[in-house]
């Protein structure tokens, strides 16, 4: 199974620091928290959660295996059963310079 | 042209060699076109110091410039900034800090204060309002910052003034001592600290009783509002940072593969979790803290736990304290952690804690200790000459070497010259982290290009405040930047330097772009000064202040061929992780980062961009 590393205040609303999944990708993977967590996180990880399908909300941050899926396939990122995902909400906005 | 508000229209100088006080009016122009902080204080010295002197030397100036922000209700205007020629690097230097000081110094009437020459004695400097004077300062010399601090309040009898001064590592001449002010805060980076003890001065007690006049009270609330409201939206000012300060990074930047560990050598630590901010603020956190009207509150105040008092006892026992400290922030943590392979939250804020009473900055420090673990490890180093086993992760060792150091003791008298005379003195300048003598800081530019990019053309050495790439290739802000790609990395670079630079001389902290756009700080520098700048005007201003600082490296003898990473960063790729095969491809960015700029190609800007700059 895919280990889930969560990061920052997201572990307090999970409820975990680290979490097990076999999720097929990474829409998958979030359900698989929003399961542990509550529905509350649905608004946390997601623009719309009504939208089909939903985008993923503009400061979730997710790597897989130190990658943003920014570059890979977004939240249809396939994950396989040693990847390492990692999970945190960031929040910056302006023109950070520093 | 006259000033309307925002700046004081005063400049203190104090000439140390004579005990001489005297003030002159700001040149209205000049304040226009240089902002303030960084931007005049580059121009007092381009005016008025030959870029070739000794920076220890008497004919160096050491100038405190604030900014047009710096003590109105703008969150964030708290910052000062240190402009003189840096020891560590022989450029010119800006060193920042926060806390009280700098709006204390406008409170008294003045945008800059001036240091010239050398005292014959060790003193401090005393500002009262128009109350300017010199006292003896012999008893205090060899003091800490924090004892420093508490018997300048006790002899003032002004429990409330704010001073900044320097430790034994600033007396000393450390190449990186800091000035610190508020105890925690601290003008860090390039030696600043050493120039001021090379002028005898161990410290700066300021009280002042005015305010801070700005030319529209009412834009300036309006605006101000509005900024503020940005920041409480943000979830990065109004949450991350307040709960776990920068370190909240040491995580995130370890995920990317791009944390610098036991010298550059590795670039994720498998201790990250342990020095975490979240470990801090599961584990060690009393509070947070803000800096003078500072809205967002990244400063840590934190406990060493009992295990750790007991472990990390020290020679110097004053300084064996059991209660609560501050920070660490991420660089420190990094650089006393990671970097030295150590993960031990409590030998971090013990040398931290070291750090902010001797005076020194822990980027540079915990990289030259770094680097001389790597030279024990080698075996170029012997436990004779350390005086101590000194191998990667002994927070022993690290605690032992900061106090070291800040005296120049034993073999901290090597650490105290930096990595880069260190690793030339022993035969191996290869375990020099860094660019134009200064030490790198806490983002590998093998996984983040745009780093390397902006480490190697930074006017003061490797900085990361100068560009913070880090925020499109890690944080994905303004927008997401593929860090392993060099493409648009010089187009990110130049403008983040010019906006960055824009930031420092309004007297504003650059955290706050963590949440506000330039065009939320524009309306508050405009409507402190009455000058009707647009966001083009500022980062215009940034632009010329980049320039002259550049002109003034290029007449101390700093070419551009200095604008170069270590041979490590570029030929030796990372081992594992997330970054595994990467080196930095500097070449792929330095031309176009050049023409970008309007420079020629080997970097240097000619009479036709001088004079589009308004640039004599």
């Amino acid at each position: 199974m895919a280990e889930v590393k969560l990061l920052g205040g997201l572990r307090s609303k999970v409820g975990a620091e680290t979490v097990k999944s076999d999720a097929p990708d990474v829409r998958a993977m979030l359900d698989v928290l929003i399961e542990k967590g509550g529905q509350a996180l649905t608004v946390l990880f997601f623009e719309d959660p009504q939208a089909k399908p939903p985008m993923a909300h503009r400061d979730l941050r997710i790597l897989v295996n130190g990658r943003s899926i920014a570059f890979l396939q977004g939240l249809e990122t396939p994950l396989e059963k040693r990847d390492k995902v990692t999970v945190h909400l960031s929040g910056a906005r302006g023109y950070p310079g520093g | 042209m006259s000033i309307e508000g925002g700046w004081t229209g005063c400049v203190l100088r104090v000439n140390l060699t004579r005990g001489e006080v005297r003030r002159e009016a700001l040149d209205p122009r000049l304040a226009r076109d240089y902002v303030g902080g960084r931007g005049i204080g580059a121009r007092l010295l381009w005016d008025e110091v030959d870029p070739e002197i000794d920076p220890l030397s008497p004919e160096n100036l050491l100038v405190f410039a604030t900014g047009p922000l710096t003590g109105t209700n703008a969150s964030c205007g708290a910052r000062y900034m240190v402009v003189t020629k840096g020891p560590l690097t022989g450029c010119i230097t800006t060193s920042n800090s926060g806390g009280r000081w700098g709006p204390e110094l406008k409170f008294a009437g003045y945008d800059l204060l001036a240091l010239e020459g050398r005292s014959p004695e060790p003193v401090y400097l005393w500002i009262l309002d128009d109350r300017v004077e010199l006292r003896p300062a012999a008893d205090l010399w060899g003091k800490g910052v924090f004892e420093t601090e508490d018997e300048i309040r006790r002899e003032t009898g002004v429990v409330d003034c704010s001073i900044a001064s320097i430790g034994p590592a600033g007396e000393n001449g450390v190449l990186y001592a800091a000035i610190v002010n508020d105890k925690f805060r601290a003008a860090g980076r390039s030696g600043v600290g050493a120039v001021m003890g090379s002028k005898n001065l161990k410290a700066i007690a300021v009280r002042g009783t005015g305010g801070v006049r700005v030319a529209d009270p009412a834009a300036l609330m309006a605006a101000q509002w509005a900024q503020k409201e940005v920041l409480s939206k943000a979830p990065l000012t109004s949450e991350g940072l307040p709960a776990y300060g920068t370190l909240a990074l040491m995580n995130v930047i370890n995920e990317h593969g791009a944390l610098p560990t036991r010298n550059y050598k590795e670039a994720q630590f498998e201790g990250a979790e342990s020095i975490s901010g979240e470990e801090l603020a599961q584990t060690r956190l009393a509070s947070n803290k803000a800096c003078f009207a500072c809205t967002i509150a990244c400063g840590r105040v934190s406990n060493i736990s009992n295990e750790g008092v007991g472990r990390y006892t020290l020679k110097t026992s004053p300084r064996n304290w059991h209660h609560a400290t501050e920070g660490p922030e991420y660089e420190n943590a990094w650089s006393l952690g990671a970097d030295c392979g150590v993960d031990d939250l409590d030998a971090i804020l013990k040398s931290n804690l070291l750090c902010n009473d001797l005076g020194m900055d822990p980027i540079s420090l915990g990289a030259t200790i770094a680097a001389s673990m790597e030279l024990y490890e080698a075996g170029v180093l012997s436990e004779e000459q350390t005086g101590m086993p000194l191998p990667f992760g002994s927070g022993e060792a690290l605690v032992a070497m900061t106090e070291a150091t800040g005296f120049r003791r034993g073999f901290g008298d090597e650490i105290a010259q930096g990595s880069k005379r260190l690793g030339e003195k022993l035969g191996h300048p290869e375990v020099f982290m860094g660019v134009k003598g200064q030490e790198f800081p806490a983002y590998d530019p093998r996984a983040l290009q745009g780093m390397g990019l902006g480490y190697a053309t930074s006017n003061r050495g490797a900085c990361h405040l100068r560009a913070y790439t880090v925020s499109a290739e890690v944080v994905g802000e303004p927008e997401p930047m593929d860090p392993r790609a060099t493409e648009g990395k010089a187009q990110l670079t130049v403008d983040m330097q010019n906006i960055s630079t824009a930031v420092d001389a309004t007297g504003l902290c650059i955290f706050l772009t963590f949440g506000n756009t330039l065009s939320d700080l524009t309306p508050l520098v405009a409507a402190a000064t009455g000058i009707a700048y647009t966001d083009d005007d500022l980062i215009r201003a940034g632009e010329r202040i980049w320039n002259l600082e550049l002109l003034w490296n290029l007449r101390a003898g700093i070419e551009p061929s200095e604008d170069k990473l270590p041979k490590r960063m570029l030929d030796d790729a990372i081992p594992a992780g997330p970054a595994a095969g990467e080196v930095n491809r500097l070449s792929e960015m330095l031309p176009e980062y050049y023409r970008l700029r309007g420079w020629s190609e080997d970097g240097r800007p000619g009479v036709e961009k001088l004079e589009d700059l308004g640039i004599g």
